[in-house]
């Protein structure tokens, strides 16, 4: 029974495919001798007549694969025994689990008469509800085809119609991406107040001290549990700014190079070498800062009498630096070709050398895009993740010294929700709050970068 | 092929061959131009005026694949010499573009941009008197006088070009090189233009690439006809149009008109 699906789907794309034929030929039918007395293409009609047989089916069909098996437990559920159904959930739960797994052939975790008695039942409910489906989805085909078969005649307007259909076809997938951010939005949101329903939000936004581990036990000494995020935040600060004081002059410098000095033999080499860059996997990245970066910064700062490890908040923000140079320099080079032709031919006419003109006239007329190109680096190096957990270690510690290890909020979040973990406490709680307000800032940043890129692409309309 | 001139020509080219790549440009160019007067380029399009006009401040040193053969002089100067710096060059041969270019900055700093990379005022004073001459000279001063600190693209196309016409002038240029001036411009602004033009006259040598027939013989007292990259005949603006020498000139002149 589990195979029908996609001998079903499989036979209602043959269906569709014959609809379309079907649909062309009985338009070029309707025409006579005179094609041109169409409304619209045969292929239209085709279409239009392919939509109708075949999309109400595969929606119902999609759904049915999605959904069917939540279907047929909520079903068995109710065909339960009284005793069964009085079960507490969990159990209840995984009776239900070791039935479905007897009556597909899988293998459960322990048998009884029970237990057999409702594989059967869940066996037979099964079979009936892909009967169903079946049934549904030939009647919903010939149906549909059949209607819209009638409507195909040199007249009918089928461009429209199909048009429609692609129109809402645009809306949903838009719609998906819109939806999806707005349930990410909402389930950070249940959880961190949750979260704040157990700690206070001032604490946690202005709390200085960062120590997530809660007593299991009310006799556990230590483990008092203090969720200040400040030095996590400072920590992520600290090494986005360390790593913009690398990136955004050597991604700048390197755009204006590329886009105004380089020959373009030059360019065509250099830049898809640059770009390689943004395709190393960070956690390449974070090999390299931590056995290679790190120790270098260890020594040299011990051969000048500073102590430091070798995970620390410099090493892991000179590599993210190097990680994001590709965005800065790529996005920069961008918006300095945009900057028109005619600028640069100005400036030179009046005798500026090329120096003076970049400086002059190229810069300051790509400054608002590369401004916005630098707010996206900023963003992406608050985002970053794994470079810091290899380079920058997991100590909240609050400190401006960059020779020290720190941690950062998406670190953070990692090493709260991986492993074990209760979903009520609030330590992992708190891993939704630091999403949220990480969320919040990169969202400001974002909004800010595109409204800034917006006004630069004002100026030359 | 020489254009009447009562002294001295200021621009002189001889032999002057032009070349994009393998493609020849511009054949053996001959041609005088004189001082304190406007001289217009005509021609089909792609005949190589604009490529000439290029050639009289360098600024095709700025493609890459353009070579550029011959003698041209300015003042008796060679300046395709070796010891000529075509940044400097340039600060004497200034250039208007076909469309308007302003820079994104304030009308007082486009006009005061070249005084500044090239030092000429010594204080701020001064630099304002320059931006002002300027202006007046373009005859814009009036327009812009209170909101010089607004920026330059603000203003009407028309204004623009006179914008950018106050910051060529305002690096005291001896020639004034104009590609198509008036091409993007409707026809009341293009009035005004070349009434400045003509009040222009009197301190610089104009030299304007044109596709107006009709502006080449109001506003140019002499004229050049390009075609197919050779300079087929130059003269007084009056003959050109009246009685050419060529059957081409006449051809191409009496064709626009009908």
């Amino acid at each position: 029974m589990q195979n029908l699906l996609p001998l079903a789907m499989a036979a209602l794309v043959v269906l569709t495919l014959i609809a379309w034929f079907h649909g062309r030929n009985r338009a070029v039918a309707s025409a006579g001798v005179h094609p041109s007395a169409l409304h619209s293409l045969p292929g239209y009609s085709g279409a239009y007549l392919a939509i109708w047989a075949g999309l109400p089916a595969f929606l119902i069909l999609a759904l049915f694969g999605l959904f069917g098996n939540l279907v047929v437990d909520q079903l068995l559920r109710h065909a339960l025994p009284q005793d069964i159904r009085a079960l507490p959930v969990e159990q209840l739960e995984l009776f239900v689990r070791n039935a479905r797994a007897l009556a597909v052939g899988g293998t459960a975790s322990e048998t009884s008469p029970a237990l057999l008695d409702a594989a059967q039942t869940y066996a037979s409910l099964s079979r009936q509800s892909h009967v169903g489906v079946m049934v549904l989805v030939i009647a919903l085909t010939t149906g549909g085809f059949f209607f819209a078969r009638r409507q195909i005649s040199a007249k009918f307007r089928a461009r429209n119609h199909v048009e429609a259909a692609i129109f809402a076809l645009l809306v949903a997938c838009s719609a998906i991406a819109v939806l999806t951010t707005l349930g990410i939005v909402l389930s950070l949101l249940t959880e961190s107040l949750r979260f704040f329903s157990q700690i206070n939000a001032l604490d946690f936004l202005f709390g200085l001290k960062w120590s997530p581990q809660t007593a299991l036990r009310a006799d556990q000494v230590g483990q008092s549990g203090s969720f200040g995020a400040v030095p996590l935040f400072a920590g992520t600060f600290l090494i986005t700014l360390i790593a913009m004081v690398v990136a955004a002059p050597v991604g700048l410098y390197s755009a204006i190079y590329l886009s105004e000095y380089a020959k373009p033999s030059t360019r065509r080499i250099v830049k898809p070498i640059l770009e390689i860059l943004a395709g190393v996997p960070t956690v390449v990245y974070g090999f390299f800062a931590l056995l290679t970066v790190g120790p270098f910064i260890r020594q040299t700062a011990e051969a000048v009498g500073l102590g430091a490890q070798t995970q620390s908040a410099l090493s892991a923000g000179l590599v993210m630096g190097i990680m994001i140079i590709p965005f800065v320099s790529s996005l920069s080079d961008d918006v300095i070709n945009a900057v028109p032709q005619a600028l640069r031919d100005g400036s030179y006419a009046m005798g500026a050398t090329q120096a003076e003109t970049v400086r002059n006239v190229v810069f300051p007329a790509a400054l608002p895009g590369i401004m916005g190109a630098l707010l996206l680096a900023v963003s992406r190096a608050i985002g970053e993740t794994m470079i810091v957990v290899m380079a920058a270690g997991q100590s909240a510690n609050l400190t401006a010294n960059p020779l020290e290890p720190v941690t950062t909020v998406t670190v953070q979040i990692v090493t709260l929700l991986t492993g074990d973990q209760e979903f009520d406490s609030a330590k992992t709680l708190s891993a939704f709050a630091l999403g949220l307000v990480l969320f919040v800032i990169t969202l400001g940043l974002n909004i800010i970068s595109l409204r800034v890129v917006r006004k630069y692409r004002e100026r030359y309309d | 092929m020489q254009a009447k001139a009562s002294s001295a020509p200021k621009v002189r080219a001889r032999n002057v061959n032009v070349f994009y790549g393998s493609k020849q440009a511009l054949f053996d160019v001959n041609l005088d131009i004189p001082d304190c007067s406007v001289t217009s380029f005509i021609g089909p399009s792609g005949c190589g005026k604009s490529t000439f006009l290029r050639c009289i401040n360098r600024m095709n040193d700025t493609i890459d694949i353009c070579r550029v053969e011959g003698d041209i002089h300015l003042d008796g100067l060679d300046i395709y010499a070796r010891d000529v710096d075509p940044v400097i060059l340039r600060a004497s041969v200034g250039m208007v573009f076909q469309k308007p270019n302003p820079f994104p900055k304030s009308i007082y700093d486009n006009v005061a941009y070249g005084p500044r990379i090239h030092g000429l005022a010594s204080n701020t004073d001064e630099l304002d008197g320059i931006v002002e001459t300027s202006l007046k000279r373009a005859g814009l001063w009036d327009e812009v006088a209170d909101r010089l600190d607004e920026p330059g693209t603000g203003l009407s196309g028309g204004q623009q070009q006179r914008l950018v016409i106050a910051r060529a002038i305002a690096v005291r240029p001896e020639v004034i090189l104009m590609d198509e001036p008036c091409s993007a411009l409707d026809p009341i602004a293009t009035a005004k233009i070349e009434e400045l033009i003509d009040d222009l006259r009197a301190h610089y040598c104009i030299i304007m690439v044109t596709h107006s027939m009709a502006q080449a013989a109001r506003v140019s007292q002499n004229t050049a006809f390009f075609h197919l990259g050779k300079l087929v005949e130059a003269g007084p603006t009056e003959q050109i149009f009246t009685n050419p020498n060529d059957t081409r000139t006449q051809d191409y002149i009496t064709g626009r008109f009908g």
